[in-house]
């Protein structure tokens, strides 16, 4: 449109200055002229403004489409959004359903607990056990209703810590129960004491302690938890025990010493007997000894029984104590024209061993293949080493032990069928006795044996000698 | 011919102590006996013994009372305890009272008991 008015000027002031401009304006010709450029100016104008609607109408186009993009995506989202939440609550519905279930779960079992719990507590009374626990690093200390009992307190009245509860025990045993405490954090293992406690009344009561540890996933020890029995009864019945037999020890030894020395004595008259006479005089001696030896048997079982024999381990030579054993003997295996071979070790140390308790195991090994060995037998007694414990084997070609009693040859008083017959003379407690203190000093005793082809009988003993034991007894 | 030496034997039993008494004068000591630890210590008063075998276990005056007793008395002469059994505690303690020795009477034999005697006076 522009274009078209300067057109008009330029081409007034030009007609004005070069051209005849009158006849211009006079002339009618440039009307239709006009009109076309009118018409075009028009059309141009038209196609402008269509083209300026064009571009509106598509713009307008893309932002409705824009928007119906985005309607879109929300209506999707908040469709997943509805399905989620749809989702979320049917879940919601089983975990519930699940929790119920587990309630009822745990309410059944708590019903069942409360039930073994009355029947535990029923038990623990009925048995008259004391349950008790302490936690190691707060030192709090937990009773149950039986430990007031067992202990003589009152639940209102006594509180129950650590010191008070020492106080309860004799002074002389509370070092024990301490040492029990620490062994049984220190090497995880149970413990089991006995102590003394003196009742208001002025009663003496015996508690036996059983101590074990809790420990927690990373293996430390956090808990003692023990139960605690009151074994006064026990206590008085063992006593009355080993008192019977130690009386009835040492009333028969007496006379029995006396038996003896007076055979002695009478063996010692010389010339005035006849060979009979100082055969049976032997046939006393002989029985008396035996009988002694009985005696003796008897109250070092009851001794092993209580626990009350001491084991006083000193550095010896093993092999020489063997050789000392198997000379001593020699009157027996000689008798019987037995040959006793010996093979020993070289290179064992001195071991720590308690002289007289390791002469019961060798010598009554050694007596029983003598026993139990037919005339002309062989006896081979050998010490061997290795590299923690060394072994001593007394191995003999005699009568050997049926195989169907091999598994009683230990129990106390039992003697195999096929040696009843062919000797008197032993006992059934050798073997109990010698099991009982092997297994007592840390040792192990085990045996092969075949009926009419002998048996083996071998010691095994630690390198580090045998278990030190206290005790008011001694074996002999 | 050099004196003999005596020996007291203090033992409740009739039987052990006649038996212990002959051996030992057929040994050529001067044996004494005394039934129980109240007479023993009477008879070690006025005699003084070269050596003493005293029993343990006997009624009025036991073993361990009687040694006291003469421990008190200043008798040094050694004394070998008599015991029926080998009980550790009791042996333990006679040995610190001042006991040079002691025989478990069911294991030793009359000749053994002589030759304790001997080696220890």
């Amino acid at each position: 449109m522009n274009f078209g008015s300067n057109h008009i000027l330029v081409s007034a002031v030009n007609t004005q200055n070069n051209f005849p401009v009158i006849e211009f304006y006079k002339s009618y010709w440039f009307i239709p002229l006009f009109g076309i450029c009118l018409i075009i100016t028009i059309l141009i104008l038209l196609y402008l403004a269509r083209r300026s609607l064009k571009q509106k109408n598509r713009q307008l186009f893309q932002l409705n489409h824009s928007i119906e993009t985005r309607m879109e995506k929300y209506r999707q989202l908040a469709e997943s959004e509805v399905s989620d939440t749809k989702e979320q609550a049917e879940e919601l519905q089983k975990t519930k359903l699940a929790m119920l279930n587990i309630l009822e779960d745990v309410q059944e079992d708590n019903q069942k607990l409360s039930a073994y719990d009355e029947r535990f507590q029923l038990a623990t009374r009925a048995a008259r056990f004391g349950i008790w626990e302490i936690d190691i690093t707060t030192q709090a200390v937990i009773w149950d209703e039986q430990m007031y009992e067992l202990n003589n307190v009152s639940r209102d009245k006594f509180h129950v810590n650590l010191q008070n509860w020492n106080e309860l025990i004799a002074e002389d045993d509370r070092k024990l129960r301490e040492e029990a405490f620490k062994k049984a954090i220190t090497t995880g293992k149970e413990q089991n004491i006995t102590y003394k406690i003196t009742w208001p009344n002025g009663e003496v009561h015996y508690l036996n302690s059983y101590i074990t540890v809790e420990k927690n996933t990373e293996g430390k020890p956090v808990r003692l938890i023990g139960a605690i029995l009151d074994v006064t009864q026990e206590k008085e019945i063992d006593k009355a025990k080993t008192e019977f037999v130690s009386l009835a020890a040492h009333q028969l030894r007496t006379p029995l010493t006396a038996i003896k020395w007076y055979t002695e004595r009478l063996q010692n008259t010389q010339n005035t007997f006849t060979a009979d006479q100082k055969k049976d005089l032997e046939q006393v001696a002989e029985s008396a000894q035996r009988v002694i030896r009985l005696v003796g048997d008897l109250l070092n079982v009851s001794r092993l029984d209580l626990g009350t024999f001491s084991v006083e381990p000193k550095p010896n030579s093993v092999v020489k104590l063997v050789q000392k054993i198997v000379a001593d003997l020699k009157p027996l295996y000689t008798q019987k024209k037995l040959k006793v071979s010996e093979k020993y070790t070289t290179g064992l140390e001195k071991v720590k061993l308690d002289e007289e308790i390791f002469r019961i195991i060798i010598e009554n090994l050694l007596s029983n293949s003598i026993k139990y060995t037919p005339e002309n037998g062989k006896i081979e007694v050998s010490v061997s080493k290795d590299s923690n414990k060394f072994s001593i084997i007394v191995k003999d070609n005699g009568y050997g032990i049926p195989k169907n009693q091999q598994s009683k040859i230990f129990s106390k008083l039992f003697r195999a069928d096929n040696v009843v017959s062919k000797s008197t003379e032993g006992t059934g407690l050798g073997l109990y006795m010698v099991k009982s203190i092997v297994d007592q000093v840390g040792g192990k005793i085990s045996f092969t044996s075949e009926e009419n082809k002998g048996t083996a009988f071998k010691v095994d003993l630690p390198l580090t000698g045998m278990k030190e034991k206290t005790g008011s007894k001694r074996l002999g | 011919m050099a004196e003999k030496k005596t020996v007291l034997t203090i033992e409740d039993e009739t039987a052990l102590r006649e038996a212990m008494v002959d051996v030992l004068n057929q040994a050529g000591y001067n044996a004494v006996g005394a039934e129980n630890g109240q007479v023993g210590l009477e008879k070690a008063k006025e005699l003084h013994p070269n050596l003493i075998l005293l029993d343990l276990v006997m009624p009025i005056m036991d073993g361990f009372q009687t040694l006291e007793a003469l421990k008190k008395e200043k008798i040094t002469s050694p004394v070998l305890m008599l015991t029926n059994l080998n009980e550790s505690e009791e042996t333990h303690r006679a040995k610190k009272m001042g006991a040079d020795g002691y025989i478990v009477k069911s294991d030793a034999t009359l000749a053994e008991i002589v030759e304790q005697v001997k080696k220890h006076l």
